[in-house]
């Protein structure tokens, strides 16, 4: 070994860095060789030397180091502590932001709901269909204003009859039943009491037990058709429909007699069996009608139109030998015989004179029925916004009119010009 | 030195937030940190500020002290790393040469930054010669005879093999030697 290698093996075997025969010849090298020795003291010294440096101060050169280090870590926790809660230049804009934006949203809000019903909607001109792009749309001003008449008119209509939800089911307290119709509340109050009690519906007919109230119904109305005159008009969607809801014809009743007969005794108990109109055979014809109605419209004075439709449906199927103008004269004959036992004498007798001509057009049926079917008629014919089922509704209330006693025939009378003054 | 025990209660008080326990191993410990730190850099300005933000960093790392363990070897890594960090950053700046230059300059006049807090005068030729050795010798011979770190370990932290710390700590002994060899 050189003088390099054995200084550099002295700093090894100083760290304890050296394998055990090389550490035994260091030993034996220091232990037997003076200058090697000298040279290992002087490096043991120099460790030494490095162990025992430090620096030394004053404490209050210490104190300050150790405060400098303790205010820099309270400023930096007073700095992250500000960041956190501080005040905000970002949450203020947000805040304000946010403020902005509700106040848009509210406006917003505001004159969509204020903005006119009129000029909102979309009506197609002549000749568009329905995939006419919707930047297309232009505002027919006819079509516009037979709308807002046409809604008008229905609002106002629904307003004045009051109808009843549910025309089986509503009850009706009797000392409101004849409240002034602007101070009811519940629609349910002015249901006509037969259709409460249409339990007690028999093949006889309907019993009427409150004609007053039908009366007073009648007298209100009467009023406020003077004071507000009903404007109703066919609504342009509602016109191709029109065709639909004629009366049967004769051919229609005479196809099926027998059918007739039998659905009407079955839906004579209950209106709840009357509810369904296919099986009336005077509204066979209209259940397209209704089917497509109910679908393209939720109106809720089209389902008041509904409710009384059926309870017309129901006693137009029950007694179409009196309400339809196209029954003649032999169908009515023909059949009277059967519909009382208790009659029959007396239409024989009838028959015997001029007078019995027009005495047999008149079936039994009480005062009070025919008034309870009038109003069910002019419900109908003021409701509907088809002006042929209007008029369909008028030649019925026509015929009941020709039937009725003198009384009674003057209250429909009323009603007829109710109905009448719309279509002028 | 205080007992581990002692220390400990220090450690936790000052995990919990009191700065004052903290301050207490701040004014325990800082004294060796200056001296491991000024024996790496040799610069009094940056010694200080790294044995400040040295503490600093090791209060907010306390969540993840070990207490069992001493606390010296964890923050005497914080402020070597600064320290090492430091001598990339700005001391390679200059060229060896100039510090070199420097450290020749503290042997020639006597003087050197920290004379002031050395009182003996053998300690202060000890510290001259020190500062006078080449960067990548007095580290490695700080890091070996005044941290008693091993070999291994001062690879790890410099980030070189074992055989260079060998030959550079012999290297930094023999120019030792050669400097102070009228005091040893």
């Amino acid at each position: 070994m050189d003088l390099t290698d054995i200084k550099h093996r002295l700093s090894q075997y100083l760290d304890n860095r050296l394998p055990e025969p090389e550490r035994r010849a260091i030993e034996n090298l220091i232990r037997t060789d003076p200058v090697w020795k000298e040279e290992y003291r002087k490096m043991l010294a120099l460790a030494a030397m490095a162990d025992r440096f430090s620096l030394e101060a004053d404490e209050k050169y210490w104190r300050e180091r150790q405060q400098a280090v303790i205010d820099k870590i309270a400023d930096d926790e007073a700095e992250k502590i500000t960041e956190v809660t501080g005040p905000s230049y970002r949450g203020v804009f947000l805040k304000l932001a946010a403020v902005a934006a509700s106040i848009v949203l509210v406006a917003f809000v505001s004159l969509y709901e204020s903005r006119d019903i009129e000029t909102t909607r979309g009506i197609f001109k002549a000749g568009e269909t329905e995939t006419t792009p919707l930047n297309n749309i232009a505002l027919v001003p006819e079509a516009v204003s037979s709308i807002a008449r046409d809604s008008a008119s229905l609002e106002e209509t629904a307003g004045l009859n009051n109808m009843p939800q549910d025309i089986s089911t509503a009850t009706a307290p009797a000392d409101v039943r004849l409240a002034p119709i602007d101070e009811v509340k519940d629609r349910s109050a002015l249901i006509p009491s037969e259709l409460n009690q249409s339990e007690s519906l028999s093949d006889e007919g309907v019993v009427i037990t409150n004609r007053e109230e039908i009366m007073k119904l009648t007298k209100l109305k009467n009023e406020s058709a003077t004071t507000k005159p009903v404007t109703a008009e066919i609504a342009p969607e509602r016109m191709p429909l029109a065709e639909e809801i004629e009366t049967p014809t004769l051919q229609d009743l005479k196809s099926a007699p027998t059918k007739e007969k039998a659905a009407t005794k079955a839906l004579a108990p209950k209106f709840e069996v009357m509810a369904e109109p296919k099986v009336a055979p005077a509204v066979i014809g209209r259940d397209s009608y209704y089917d497509s109605a109910r679908e393209e419209n939720t109106d809720d004075n089209l389902n008041e139109y509904f409710r009384w439709r059926l309870a017309a449906d129901s006693l137009e199927a029950r007694y179409f030998e009196i309400v339809s103008v196209h029954y003649s004269e032999a169908v009515a004959k023909s059949r009277r015989p059967a519909a009382s036992s208790a009659s029959t004498a007396k239409k024989q007798a009838m028959e015997t004179s001029a007078e019995s001509v027009e005495e047999s057009r008149r079936p039994d049926i009480s005062a009070d029925s025919i008034q309870h079917m009038a109003h069910v008629f002019y419900q109908v014919g003021l409701l509907t916004g088809n002006s042929g089922e209007t008029s369909a509704m008028r030649m019925r209330l026509e015929r009941l009119a020709e039937i009725a006693d003198s009384a009674s025939a003057d209250s429909l009378t009323i009603l007829l010009q109710n109905l009448e003054s719309p279509q002028k | 030195m205080p007992e581990p025990e002692q220390e400990k209660a220090w450690l936790l008080a000052a995990r919990n937030g009191s700065k004052e326990a903290y301050g207490k191993l701040v004014y325990l410990h800082q004294k060796r940190l200056l001296r491991l730190v000024f024996m790496m850099l040799g610069r009094r300005d940056a010694v200080e500020d790294i044995i400040q933000e040295a503490f600093i960093k090791g209060y907010q790392a306390l969540a993840d002290f070990d207490l069992d363990k001493p606390f010296y070897p964890w923050i005497s890594t914080i402020a070597r790393n600064l320290a090492l960090n430091y001598i990339k950053r700005d001391l390679r700046q200059e060229s060896l040469e100039e510090l070199e230059k420097t450290a020749v300059s503290f042997a020639e006049t006597g003087e050197s930054p920290l004379d002031d807090l050395i009182v003996k005068e053998n300690e202060k030729r000890f510290a001259r010669a020190v500062l006078a050795l080449p960067e990548a010798y007095r580290t490695v011979f700080v890091l070996r005879m005044m941290e008693n770190l091993s070999y291994e370990e001062i690879a790890g932290q410099l980030k070189i093999s074992v055989g260079t710390v060998d030959s550079r700590l012999y290297r930094a002994r023999e120019k030792l030697v050669e400097m102070l060899k009228d005091l040893l």
